[in-house]
């Protein structure tokens, strides 16, 4: 079955999960990526296949499902599920708030309890605008970044600085891409994605 | 607390033995100690985020040193036989600070009805008396006291410490309160239910929030980075309060009262007859009352330690428990504005959203520990089980916050990790979860439940108009999953303020946040549950064993011969005080309950949210540490 799916449909949907604290700006990263559909179209889209976007690459195309807490971290049993089947997971603090930079620790740790290596953790420090308010160093976020074994980039989502690289880098690094990053089990993650794919496709039906 | 206790005893042999100077000594110690005890308390401006250990037990035992310390220099002074009622303010002043002892039991229980017989023998010197003799010092002239026990009973601001947390705001008075003010003519002989029905209907105040109880244990570590939920004062709580207070005064009273007569016998030695017989009235009155309180507080005690003793939630049917937690979640749901949403934001969180998410939070921590509690891995599945039928229920009931919470419970990795727990699980069970969890799940942006829903943009959704399915939602009884309309929010705003519309319009005005907020409106002003458990579900408690037992009369109707119509609607027709014997009565001779169904079922209502809104607090380490303890990893998992 898993086969049949790749064959016939050819646009990977690949679910990325946005984790951090509240107000580090998940919800800002995504609305400056989908900017030029979200302006526009949320008003016909908001609710089923919300937060989808398809990006062309220069060998293949994939569509990337945006999975946001927004809002609702603080019901903190919801996460797990939003973790679960994810092929990416973006953990994002604030550069200008330590808190929530010591706390993407825990949210790393849950992500790798639940899906091991089967998952591109990305580390995320936003508001890079907000320079004269710094309080942690991009070398402290590099370094973290190493600690864990997972990728590293600064943004700042209001600027719209490096929102862009932030998802190239994303959807290059995804499984089957030529410069796959991901290890050995990659392909029953594959798997599981091209599953949940199918269900997607049900339900949204969505031409967006 | 046994060290409190055994010093409690010593102190006591002491005394008995004789050896006064001894017991005193002791008795002085111990309430030093338990004074230092009740230091251990935090509080946040005036909201107490953590409580004194056993503070109840703490401060009945301060209250039993103190009158035993009145009791000996009273009866060992020489020559002061009268009472000096001024030195119950002095005892506890004068106490000097001692360095803190050792704790003496880490434990909390969440249990403690706050007074057992023991408070009643000590209160004399209760520390709240000097309230009490304040008021009557003042009112001793006073011909009309009758009327004090009615007014007192509504007084806002009960002393008496058995509430989780005084310096809370306290619940609105219930209209029935405010009726009761009303002053009852000095005549009248039986003043039966004015005393009675006040007590507050056992409603769930969504705006009285106490912090979860709190097992301190071994894991402490964590506590003070632990979050813990603020949830609804369990109503029984409150009700026993109230009932408390209310004795304390009418005792006070009669003792006032009987006093009185003394004085009048020894000053006038003839008494007028008249005088004589209103003085004896309200003797009898006041201990008709006495009599009537106490048995009514003997009740909620009953009920209050039953739903304590109670080992599992699996002893109430699946079908009550989802009923009362869907009551919890409605006056969670009903009491948030809409306009909060907009408010609302991480740096400042609208306090109404607070409590739901955090009664999510404390409901969903509850249903992960209840199953990971049992050793026995059948008995964890039974659990799970059990916890799909409340789901299953809460669906029936269009209470989707609920079921989302206990399908996300489900899968949290401390429970979905336990593989031989979920090789027990009949298979019709772990289908009817798949589908519920189909329902509920994040994926499409929560695609099937808005379909469910009809919260989508389009007009029409599988074949079928949004408006209508809409519609149909507004006509029934429903509590929608708070989240979706958090997470929209959320997006609309973010496109609002990013929007050049922004700055000449508010927020609410904006056609798609005002279109949620509407929507949020209407299930708001949608039709209540009603109180009563729809009938249906009769006969299914019997063998609900024990409950049936403790009476069958509605707990908080008891003297419901008042002008408000049967609060319980349980039907039944009763008269003050006799009523709660004669059905105290009538249920024993009926035990095994089978038709009382409407008191019986009530009851176990009550129960079930005392129940559920007592359960402890536990944190994440430790319920990631219980599932390991339960089945411990083997090889990593596959996913």
């Amino acid at each position: 079955m898993a086969s049949n799916t790749e064959f016939s449909n050819p646009l990977r949907k690949y679910k990325l999960v946005f984790l951090g604290e509240q107000s580090v700006g998940k919800t800002s990263l995504i609305t400056r990526f989908m900017y030029d559909t979200f302006d526009n179209t949320y008003q016909a889209t908001i609710g089923i296949d919300f937060l989808s976007k398809t990006m062309y690459l220069s060998e293949r195309t994939v569509r990337l499902q945006l999975w946001d807490t927004a809002g609702q971290e603080r019901f903190r049993s919801l996460i797990p599920s939003y973790i679960r089947d994810s092929s990416v997971a973006v953990v994002v603090y604030d550069t200008t708030n330590r808190v929530s930079f010591m706390n993407t620790a825990k949210w790393i740790e849950d992500v790798r309890a639940e899906r091991g290596t089967d998952v591109i953790i990305v580390l995320v420090g936003n508001k890079t605008d907000l320079n004269e308010k710094r309080e942690v160093s991009v070398e402290e976020g590099e370094t973290k970044a190493k600690d864990h074994n997972v990728m590293f980039i600064e943004t700042s989502a209001k600027a719209g600085h490096n929102v862009k690289t932030l998802f190239r880098r994303i959807a290059q690094a995804l499984p089957g891409a030529n410069t796959n990053t991901a290890d050995g089990n990659s392909k029953e993650q594959m798997e599981k994605v091209d599953l949940h794919n199918s269900e997607g496709n049900e339900v949204s039906g969505c031409a967006c | 607390m046994e060290e409190v206790q055994s010093s409690l005893t010593l102190a006591n042999q002491l005394e008995e033995n004789g050896q006064i100077k001894d017991a005193y000594m002791s008795y002085v110690s111990l309430a030093e100690d338990s004074l230092s005890f009740l230091k251990d308390i935090k509080f946040i401006q005036s909201a107490i985020i953590s409580q004194p250990k056993q503070y109840a037990s703490l401060i009945s035992a301060m209250r039993t040193c103190l009158s035993h310390m009145e009791h000996i220099i009273e009866t060992h002074s020489p020559g002061t036989p009268a009472r000096i009622l001024a030195q119950h303010t002095g005892d506890s002043n004068k106490l000097p600070k001692p360095p803190l002892p050792p704790k003496p039991s880490r434990i909390h229980k969440p249990v403690l009805p706050p007074k057992p017989a023991r408070g009643v023998i000590s209160r004399p010197s209760s520390p709240t008396s000097d309230e009490y003799l304040q008021d009557k010092s003042s009112e001793q002239t006073q011909p009309q006291q009758t009327q004090q026990p009615v007014e007192s009973v509504v007084r806002p601001k009960p002393p008496t410490p058995n509430t989780v947390s005084n310096s809370r705001p306290y619940s609105v008075p219930s209209p029935d309160n405010r009726t009761l003010q009303k002053h009852r003519p000095f005549t009248e002989i039986r003043p039966p239910s004015d005393s009675t029905i006040i007590v507050s209907d056992g409603e769930v105040d969504p705006t009285h929030l106490v912090p979860a109880q709190t097992n301190v244990d071994s894991l402490n570590s964590s506590i003070s980075s632990d979050h813990i939920p603020l949830i609804p004062a369990p109503p029984l709580l409150t009700t026993h309060r109230i009932l408390q207070t209310k004795l304390d005064d009418l005792e006070m009273s009669l003792k006032e009262t009987k006093s009185r007569k003394q004085q009048l016998l020894s000053d006038h030695q003839v008494l007028d007859p008249m005088t004589e017989d209103d003085i004896n009235h309200h003797i009898l009155q006041y201990s008709r009352q006495v009599a009537d309180t106490k048995l009514i507080l003997n009740r909620v005690r009953t009920i209050y330690m039953s739903a304590a003793t109670i080992p599992t939630i699996m002893h109430f049917k699946a079908h009550i428990t989802a009923y009362q937690i869907t009551q919890i979640e409605a006056v969670i749901f009903n009491a948030i504005p809409p306009s909060a949403l907009i408010s609302h934001s991480a740096k400042q969180p609208h306090p109404r959203i607070v409590a739901s998410t955090d009664f999510f939070n404390y409901f969903t921590r509850l249903i992960e520990h209840s199953i990971l509690f049992p050793q026995e891995a059948s008995a964890r599945a039974q659990l799970i089980h059990y916890w799909i039928k409340v789901a299953s229920r809460c669906l029936e009931l269009n209470n989707y916050q609920t079921l989302k919470a206990i399908v996300s419970a489900l899968g949290t990795p401390p429970v979905e990790r336990l593989r031989r727990t979920w090789a027990y699980i009949p298979k019709k069970s772990v289908t009817k979860l798949e589908t519920l969890g189909e329902l509920m799940s994040e994926a499409d942006n929560y695609g099937r439940y808005r379909e469910q829903m009809g919260m989508v943009n389009t007009t029409v959704v599988n074949g079928k108009s949004v408006a209508q399915i809409r519609a149909e939602h507004y006509t029934k009884p429903t509590i929608p999953f708070l989240g979706t309309i958090i997470h929209d929010i959320t997006y609309l705003m973010a496109a609002f303020k990013s929007s050049p519309a922004s700055s000449n319009m508010a927020p609410e005005d904006e056609p798609r946040i005002h279109e949620v907020l509407e929507i949020m409106r209407r299930f708001q002003q949608g039709p209540k549950y009603q109180t009563g458990l729809p009938a249906i579900s009769n006969a299914l408690h019997r063998g609900a064993s024990g409950i049936g037992r403790i009476s069958s009369n509605g707990l908080f109707g008891f003297g419901g011969n008042s002008n408000n119509t049967n609060v319980n609607g349980n039907g039944r027709e009763s008269t003050g005080g006799t009523s709660i014997i004669s059905g105290y009565g009538a249920e024993d001779d009926d035990k095994d309950g089978d038709d009382t169904e409407d008191g019986n079922m009530e009851e176990q209502q009550e129960m079930v949210t005392q129940y559920l809104l007592m359960r402890p607090w536990v944190n994440q380490d430790t319920v990631d540490q219980l599932s390991l303890l339960r089945e411990p990893p083997r090889q990593r998992r596959t996913p």
